[in-house]
């Protein structure tokens, strides 16, 4: 790719989450990973502690981060070296940034695919299926407001990412509630 | 009940104070969520006191969040320090340090009740309390205060200058615990970013 393209290119989640994290102060490679696990980021992005040194890898192809080896260290591992943010990387976080909070990018759920084939289902079945959904949706709330609680003080825009995830998973619920009380008081056309 | 512009003046009065030089300012009293402790060589029972300090306020800034709105601010950090002999202080052995970990606790509809409520919420994750988490009233009064930019454990020299230079220039001599309140999160911030409002109470000189 010509670099210019290379520079063009959107990042993707995983550098992006990568390059943030560089951005807040120079890292070691394997303190990125402990910050990675500690802040529960596996949980959106997909990114392994060996490919963290391939995204890293990356960045610092297009220029956005520089890898320096500690003074005094003979040591060359990847995971001893101390990553930091270029200010082309810093203009590229912010710009990439505004678009992911400005930009609706929509995702589509299993329930909407189960709901196309609705028809294909018999009622004790389909019925139970939403209501294992809806447990699952409690049961993920539960998960998040614990670790929530369990990660206190965070900072605010960390709890408002908190409570869109928590918003997300209310509505949700809301529509199974809805849809089951429907689709339970119908009569069924088998 | 203070207006809301008013507030939020009052708020960077207290707790944004310039980064360049020392500034006086009048600490009304407010309560404070605190915890007691002894020694800082190593951060584990200080971590806990954090901790505990955080989870027992958790609901409660869940409860203000909703009932004040954009109003709400999140409370920081705040920490007393103080030793029995002044020399240990001024040499910054930490192993002889008293602290005292705190969290403002205000409007005033907050109750104690919900404080209860918060602590008991808490031991169930993380077993019993410090002994010393209370609910306590502090009037600072008349201090020094300015903003310090750096990593933690380098603010000597400023708190130096405030001792020497500032204090004696307006004819003041300090009166109370040395205070610092931690405006961002170590995990966050690169050391060199870091903001720590450093407070000193004082008095007239006689």
């Amino acid at each position: 790719m010509p670099a210019r393209d290379l520079k063009a290119r959107r990042c993707t989640d995983a550098e992006l989450l990568l390059l943030g994290l560089v951005a807040e102060m120079p890292r070691h490679g394997y303190e990125l990973d402990h910050v990675i696990v500690q802040r529960g980021m596996r949980q959106w992005t997909p990114i392994g502690f060996s490919s963290i040194y391939f995204v890293l890898g990356k960045l610092q192809k297009r220029g956005f981060v520089i890898a320096r080896k500690p003074s005094g260290s003979r040591a060359s591992t990847k995971a001893r070296k101390v990553y930091s943010v270029t200010p082309a990387g810093r203009r590229a976080l912010a710009t990439q940034t505004l678009a992911a909070l400005r930009e609706f990018r929509p995702t589509y759920s299993a329930v909407l695919l189960g709901m196309i084939n609705w028809s294909a289902l018999t009622r004790g079945p389909a019925l139970a299926a939403l209501e294992a959904r809806s447990d699952a949706l409690a049961a993920e709330r539960t998960r998040l407001a614990a670790i929530q609680v369990e990660r206190q003080p965070l900072p605010d825009y960390v709890e408002a990412l908190f409570e869109y995830a928590l918003g997300q998973l209310a509505a949700e619920a809301e529509w199974v509630a809805r849809t089951l009380a429907y689709m339970s008081s119908k009569p069924w056309l088998e | 009940m203070m207006e809301d512009a008013d507030l939020k003046a009052r708020l960077r009065e207290l707790y944004l104070p310039p980064a360049d030089e020392f500034v006086l300012v009048d600490v009304p009293e407010m309560r404070y969520v605190m915890i007691d402790g002894h020694g800082a060589a190593d951060r584990t029972a200080l971590d806990h006191a954090v901790k505990w300090l955080f989870a027992a306020i958790y609901p409660i800034k869940r409860i203000a969040r909703q009932r004040m709105g954009k109003d709400f601010v999140d409370p920081p950090l705040e920490g007393l320090w103080w030793a029995d002999d002044v020399q240990d202080f001024i040499r910054g052995d930490r192993a002889k340090l008293n602290w005292r970990m705190m969290i403002v606790y205000e409007p005033d509809w907050l109750t104690r009740e919900m404080l209860d409520d918060g602590v008991a919420a808490a031991k169930s994750r993380l077993g019993a309390p410090p002994g010393s988490l209370r609910l306590e009233s502090y009037r600072e009064g008349l201090c020094a205060q300015t903003m310090y930019v750096g990593p933690p454990r380098s603010e000597g020299p400023t708190i130096a200058r405030l001792h020497r230079e500032f204090l004696p220039a307006h004819a003041l001599t300090p009166c109370g615990h040395h205070h610092e309140i931690y405006l961002t999160d170590p995990n966050r911030v690169a050391p060199e970013k870091m903001k720590t409002v450093l407070r000193q109470p004082v008095r007239g000189a006689p």
